[in-house]
């Protein structure tokens, strides 16, 4: 039997990133954007870092609760973001001012509730940047 | 340097004739969620040229199009949507 031909077919990872601006609600592209990074993970490549910014923060609040026969794609971006140890940042200004909060902001604000993934962490543009200028490819979802 | 440019919004949003003027020709087009309904606009595609049209063939599917698009646009899954952007230098989506 002939051995396969190795490296002939095989393309080499490539280092994504990718950029949600829609929240779960409001359009077709956070759904995309998963699927997206579910493929990509399935061949092969390498996700540097999953952005969320403006509306795209939704995708990871915690408390979204969806009609039985629909997706809760907060909870689908939670188990694939876990399964894949995978860099997940929010953007700390959009989350904010949408009630997208760690513990720690809900503190910081007096506020009884957090409401953000603790798969996902809060941080600033500069994850944005670093994602640009680090990744092969940058996506955006929208 | 080849960009593959994205449109996922509809062709009433104008989209396409926005970032026409930028495409080069050794670019790519891919259209994608509501950025399907272009496989029906067969007259703003053809004046592209001869870059390749891509379609998310599941997109279509959703919205009852796959039997209805002309020979310009090839229908692509996720996989190789993921490809493309491995193939091409650089990707910009419009939406």
């Amino acid at each position: 039997m002939p051995r396969p031909d190795r490296g002939f077919c095989l393309s080499p990872a490539v280092k994504f990133a990718v950029v949600v601006y829609s929240s779960p609600a409001s359009s077709q592209a956070a759904a995309s954007a998963y699927q997206f990074v579910r493929t990509l993970l399935n061949e092969g490549h390498e996700l540097y870092r999953l952005f969320f910014i403006a509306d795209g923060v939704e995708n990871a609040n915690r408390l979204t609760v969806t009609p039985q026969d629909e997706t809760n794609l907060p909870q689908q971006w939670h188990g694939l973001i876990t399964k894949y140890k995978l860099d997940s940042v929010a953007c700390v200004s959009s989350a904010i001012r949408r009630g997208i909060l760690t513990p720690e902001e809900a503190d910081r604000h007096n506020l009884d509730a957090h409401t953000l993934l603790d798969s996902t962490e809060i941080a600033g543009l500069g994850q944005l940047i670093d994602a640009a200028v680090n990744a092969d490819r940058l996506v955006h979802f929208g | 340097m080849s960009i593959l440019f994205t449109i996922s919004k509809p062709p009433a949003l104008g989209l396409l004739e926005s970032c026409q003027s930028i495409i080069e020709g050794s670019d790519a087009l891919l259209l994608l969620e509501d950025g399907v309904y272009y496989s029906l606009r067969e007259d703003l595609i053809r004046p592209l040229g001869r870059i390749p049209i891509y379609c998310l063939e599941e997109d279509l599917l959703a919205r009852g199009l796959a039997e209805k698009t002309f020979e310009l646009i090839q229908q692509v899954n996720y996989e190789r949507f993921v490809k493309l952007c491995t193939e091409y230098s650089k990707v910009v989506s419009w939406f």
